[in-house]
């Protein structure tokens, strides 16, 4: 148990200082590519031999990203744009970034517009069509020319060879992190809510397969220890992030454990599968094309709602909680839907709001701990 | 503007009134082919009107009945009923106001009343809420949705595979369309409808471009509500034939010296934005009191969609406001402001519409240096009453206004 308890300090030591491992990749000569949401092609960055960067902004206020943003747009564009603009970010070569929702798309054109001399953006357009031959053509045409732009940020030459060595490694780190999700999940007394979530961070401040290395080595660890609930009571996350300090400690306090979560920044990224065969910019574009059951990608028969349900029944889980975050349109349009869906399914649902900005989180605490007696 | 709508009643054979007559029409034909058993829809206003307009579909335009709801006076009611459903405050307007009318399937006074849909026709060229909210439709009323997915376009131009990827959509969705309503597509009235709505776009370009006179012939806020007409119905020859009404009005006015702005033109301006419809007469008087006249809008010269084949048109869908990106959007405003001869820009930050206002800040500072005009900003909405406040406008609008007659008088 030790030993464990040693391997999550080493995650938590890398997902608590970004901007040492920025430092550290650098320093060995390594370019360093952001990478802000949502599901783009990371495995281009790591073909081309660099390291990518999670970009999904940061705890604090928003300053100089006031004068892009007015107050109503999410903290992770105003915070990642602020990353850019106060300079936290010059040591990156280039920002790839999706457009998948109103306020990304505004944010690329701010990111150019404040950063985008120093960090060139690497604009990622994807279909929300994504079920006809013609949304997965747009996307390999899409993926093509952000094939390019990574070569010319990373002064490299992306070959088949090695991109389909990436994606077979991110193909096995995705199944690792599935594991490790529900391992995690039914050992709350071994991994703590705050210590889940810094494994998942970690994996955004450096190489997968560094990353995967440590995880498969605490998977086996995690699968020597049984199953132990303890006086933890099984929950669902739905939303776009968790890893707000105090909403971790909040979870942890009130004796929750995360057997599965909906979360953009988890498992919706982990979901992703690609086929290792064939050409690989198809094989990437069909994987993200493949992508569903989620509030930012086009889904017409709005199977997110069940998907949340369905998570909920087959973990066991008692409760859902919707980490709402702040000023999301995608996200504030399916909740009510969830939130009644699990209703009907008699599972206890609460929305909390989260935003990277927010000083205190006094109601959460009260919503944490009514919510907390409804799952008894 | 009071004095405006009595001129109109007085005379109903004016382009306004022809203009107002075909966007009511357009409700009560949906009304009419319901109650024939016809299947009508909803309809986001930048899904290619072309479409439904050669299937001879009815539609209706939610986001149309929104404004009017707002505009007459019932968009603080709609959107708190939707806040009622558990929707937060913080989504657009109109969808809030639309996702309501979907529940109660009537307005609070009749404001604008619409015939419920058998599907919905959705096209997420001007924003990504668009798409949820028509999968709320959908979901809500359990009715088939059709999208046409127009990504957002970081570049200046259209490419190819955007081109493409409209296209095969544009088949997609006439086969869906054509299987829900049994209609069927007709090349013949596609080219026809085609040509009608050229002829459209032209006669509105030409008619917004009379606000380049100096004095000019109209009021530039008259044109907030000609749009939806320009944008919804330009397939429509009645919509052809009115807008070309309306030049010869204009014509009219600039021989006689005459304009329905009625007070002297002591400024002429940008307004950037969607119109605060629930505060109308508030946003428009401390201008008309200053002598402010909007001369430039992005509507003109946006909506105005000239092509002359399917490809054109495919990348006119993906070259509306809001698709297009930073640099093309300030080249938009930057020739309207040209065209229009203005002496400042008034943007409006608005709540509701996320995309819009999120590179409107940058989109400000870039006209203000290129053009070397006061911009200003104010905070409003386009439907939700509660985000506007009349002190701060009128302060804005007075700080702005100072900044004009100041560089009015440096350039005596
Ligand atoms: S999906 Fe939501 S949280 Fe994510 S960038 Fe868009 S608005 Fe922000």
């Amino acid at each position: 148990m030790a030993d464990i308890q040693k391997q999550l300090n080493a995650f938590t030591e890398i997902a608590q200082n970004p901007a040492k491992q920025l430092d550290k990749y650098v320093d060995a000569g390594k370019r360093v590519i952001g990478v802000a949401p949502y599901y783009t092609p990371e495995e281009l960055v790591d073909a081309a031999g660099a390291v990518p960067f999670g970009v999904w902004g940061m705890q604090g206020p928003a300053d100089e990203a006031r004068q892009y943003f007015a107050p109503f747009y999410c903290s992770i564009c105003q915070m990642s744009l602020e990353m850019g603009l106060n300079h936290t970010l010059d040591k990156l070569s280039g920002l790839m970034c999706s457009a998948l929702c109103d306020t990304l798309k505004g944010f690329t054109q701010n990111w150019k517009a404040g950063n985008g001399e120093r960090i060139p953006l690497i604009f990622v357009s994807q279909p929300q069509n994504r079920f006809s031959p013609a949304g997965l053509k747009y996307t390999v045409d899409s993926y093509k020319e952000v094939k390019e732009k990574v070569q010319e940020c990373c002064g490299a030459i992306i070959d088949d060879d090695a991109l389909f060595d990436s994606i077979r490694l991110y193909n096995k780190w995705r199944k690792a992190m599935r594991k490790f999700i529900s391992l995690a999940g039914q050992r709350p007394t071994v991994v703590s809510v705050p210590q889940r979530s810094d494994v998942i961070e970690a994996s955004y401040f450096m190489p997968k397969a560094e990353h995967l290395a440590m995880l498969k080595d605490l998977n086996e660890a995690l699968e020597a220890v049984d199953p132990d609930m303890g006086d933890f009571s099984p929950v669902v996350l739905s939303g776009i992030y968790e890893n707000i300090p105090d909403i971790l400690r909040m979870l942890q306090e009130n004796r929750i454990s995360v057997v599965a979560d909906d979360l953009a920044k988890e498992s919706r990224t982990f979901a992703m599968e690609v086929s290792e065969e064939g050409d690989p910019i198809t094989a990437l574009a069909a994987g993200f094309c493949g992508m569903g059951n989620d509030s930012i990608l086009y889904d017409p028969k709005k199977n997110h709602i069940h998907h949340v349900v369905d998570l909920a029944k087959e973990n066991g889980a008692k409760g859902v909680i919707i980490l709402l975050a702040q000023f999301c349109d995608p996200e504030e349009f399916d909740a009510p839907f969830i939130t009644s869906a699990c209703e009907d399914a008699g599972i206890p649902c609460v929305t909390i709001g989260i935003d990277q900005s927010t000083e205190t989180y006094e109601q959460a605490r009260t919503q944490f701990e009514s919510f907390k007696d409804l799952l008894k | 503007m009071a004095e405006q709508e009595k001129t109109q009643k007085k005379d109903h054979s004016g382009a306004k009134y022809v203009i107002r007559a075909i966007a009511a029409k357009a409700y009560q034909d949906a009304y009419d082919a319901k109650a024939r058993g016809e299947k009508v829809g909803w309809c986001a206003s930048n899904f290619p009107q072309e479409i439904p307009e050669t299937l001879g579909l009815h539609v209706v335009y939610p986001e149309n009945q929104a404004a009017a709801i707002a505009a007459r006076g019932a968009g603080g009611t709609m959107c708190e009923h939707c806040e009622g459903l558990g929707f937060s405050n913080d989504l657009c307007a109109y969808s809030r106001i639309s996702m309501a009318y979907a529940d109660l399937t009537k307005c609070p006074n009749g404001e604008q009343d619409m015939p419920m849909p058998d599907f919905v026709l959705c096209c997420d060229n001007i924003c990504d809420c668009m798409f949820k909210w028509y999968e709320n439709l959908s979901q809500k009323l359990n009715i088939p949705l059709i999208m046409i997915d127009i990504p957002y376009n970081d570049k200046f131009e259209v490419d190819e595979k955007r081109t493409e990827y409209i296209r095969a959509q544009f088949i997609d969705a006439i086969k869906q369309l054509e299987d829900i309503t049994g209609k069927k597509w007709d090349d013949d009235r596609f080219k026809k409808v085609m040509a009608i709505s050229q002829r459209t776009a032209r006669a509105w370009l030409k008619a917004a471009s009379y606000c380049n006179y100096v004095p000019s012939p109209l009021n530039g806020f008259d044109l907030f509500n000609h749009m939806a007409v320009a944008v919804c119905a330009r397939g429509k020859e009645e919509s052809a034939e009115a807008f070309e009404q309306l030049c010869a009005e204009y014509e009219q006015s600039v021989k006689d010296h005459k304009s329905t702005w009625k007070v002297p033109e002591e400024h002429r301006i940008l307004f950037e934005g969607i119109a605060c419809w629930p505060y109308l007469r508030a946003t428009s008087t401390p201008l008309k009191e200053a002598g402010a006249n909007v001369t430039a809008t992005v509507y003109a010269n946006a909506f105005g969609v000239l092509y002359n084949n399917t490809n054109e048109l495919m990348q006119a869908y993906a070259n509306v406001p809001n698709c297009v990106n930073l640099e093309r959007a300030v080249k938009n405003r930057e020739d309207a402001c040209l065209d229009g001869k203005v002496d400042g820009a008034l943007i409006h930050i608005n709540r509701s519409c996320k995309l819009w206002s999120s590179i409107a800040p940058e989109m400000g500072r870039r006209i203000e240096n290129d053009l070397h005009i006061p911009v200003v900003m104010f905070d409003g909405d386009q439907a939700d009453p509660r985000n506007f406040s009349e002190a701060q406008y009128d302060t804005r609008v007075q700080g702005f206004v100072e900044v004009m007659n100041n560089n009015k008088k440096k350039g005596e």
